[in-house]
């Protein structure tokens, strides 16, 4: 018996129209290849697990997890740090405190150096500089001391060389204005500039001394 | 020689997977023959995309492989393999970010919902009415949300028993049959046309 009029469902049929559509589809299957592809993908992961372990031939005869050997190392590395770190007698703070430059000069050695950058206030320096820098500094108080490399000896026996030569105030190197700019805080460095100038021209301009 | 071990065929999932934890390979393999199939269809259903469905069940086989040893008798083999699809599925949507990419849910001229197929796509025989008519039934679940979508699936496709829902998805009994019911409410809303098709 045919209608053309749809009765309309209850709920509980459209319920169950729903569950029959579902259960009555095509059932989806795994591919031709399901099982080499997972037989490829098992072969990965049994290569993956045997990578876990490193034979060590040296020390084990057999196979250790990675993670063991990780540990291991790390331990030796340790005792080996703390054992050299002891006999070189290098404290931890002395170990991690940052390395001042050696020979760095700082704004100071420029301004008591001359162009052939020569200080002033060592015993070896020329004796022109040496009068240079009681100038500078007043008197009893003592000059600072910079550190005087190999290579600023060489210069000032080139100095010396020249000694009869006009003496120039040299143009700081870079380094020197880096140095400059750490001491930004201490000291105006413009005018010490200036002041460094006006003193090389009086001392170009006063016949030289005699030392007694 | 007559053989006196049983057939394959004949132990159940639960004395497989013993064989297999005593190291037994062809044991998985028996495995594999036997839920390669369901576990498609019902990841398939659950996700969408067939290559994606392969992936996840292979990935669901290799944990399997991997993990074994944490298999213990107490709970039906099958609830824990469906257990690791379902949540390697539902990884794998969170993964994609994938929303119902179907343009369900437009309202068309007023209060009717329908399910957009291309028209080219049908055809008046019956097997490819047949293929449109599932392609839609797919297209209508892969739009209800997911918690519902599992759900239905394991029961009205799969045909599991309300218990084995509960224990594969960790949900109490009142709310699988609660969620199976709105999933299918949902449902027979988007099939609404497809009824008459």
């Amino acid at each position: 018996m045919t209608s053309d009029v749809r009765e309309r469902p209850t709920e509980g049929d459209e319920d169950s129209r729903a569950k029959r559509l579902l259960s009555r589809m095509q059932k989806i299957n795994a591919p031709a290849d399901f099982g080499v592809r997972l037989d490829r993908r098992l072969g990965e992961e049994r290569r993956r697990r045997q990578g876990r372990s490193v034979r060590m031939p040296a020390f084990v005869p057999f196979r250790v997890p990675i993670y063991a050997a990780s540990i291991i190392a790390i331990v030796g590395m340790s005792v080996v740090a703390y054992y050299a770190l002891i006999r070189t007698g290098v404290t931890p703070e002395e170990f991690s405190a940052p390395k001042q430059q050696i020979g760095a000069p700082t704004f100071r050695d420029s301004l008591l150096m001359d162009k052939r950058g020569v200080p002033a206030d060592r015993d070896d320096a020329p004796a022109e500089l040496e009068e240079r820098s009681s100038r500078m500094h007043p008197r009893g108080e003592k000059a600072p001391s910079v550190s005087f490399s190999r290579e600023r000896k060489e210069a000032g026996a080139t100095s010396e060389l020249k000694k009869t030569g006009d003496l120039e105030l040299a143009a700081p190197s870079e380094g020197l204005y880096k140095a400059k700019d750490v001491q930004k805080n201490e000291v105006d460095s413009t005018d010490m500039k200036q002041d460094s100038i006006r003193r090389a021209a009086e001392s170009e301009q006063q016949p030289p001394q005699e030392h007694e | 020689m007559a053989q006196t071990t049983k057939p394959w065929a004949d132990h159940t999932d639960e004395e497989l997977m013993a064989r297999f934890q005593s190291g037994d390979e062809e044991a998985f393999n028996m495995i594999v023959s036997r839920y390669k199939d369901p576990l498609m269809n019902f990841v398939y259903r659950f996700l969408g995309g067939y290559d994606d469905s392969v992936d996840v069940v292979q990935e669901t086989f290799i944990r399997v492989f991997r993990k074994r040893a944490l298999y213990r008798p107490i709970a039906k083999f099958s609830t824990w393999i469906y257990t690791i699809a379902g949540n390697l599925a539902k990884t794998e949507l969170r993964r994609r970010g994938l929303r119902a990419f179907i343009s369900l849910g437009q309202s068309r001229g007023g209060s009717g919902q329908y399910v957009d197929v291309a028209d080219e796509r049908y055809s008046p025989e019956k097997a490819a009415e047949s293929a449109l008519k599932e392609e839609i039934i797919q297209k209508a679940l892969l739009a209800i949300p997911p918690r519902y979508r599992e759900l239905v699936v394991l029961r009205d496709i799969q045909e599991l028993s309300y218990e084995e829902i509960s224990r594969i998805t960790g949900l109490a009994l009142g709310t699988v049959k609660s969620r199976i019911n709105r999933g299918r409410a949902q449902l027979q809303t988007l099939l609404k046309d497809i009824y008459n098709v």
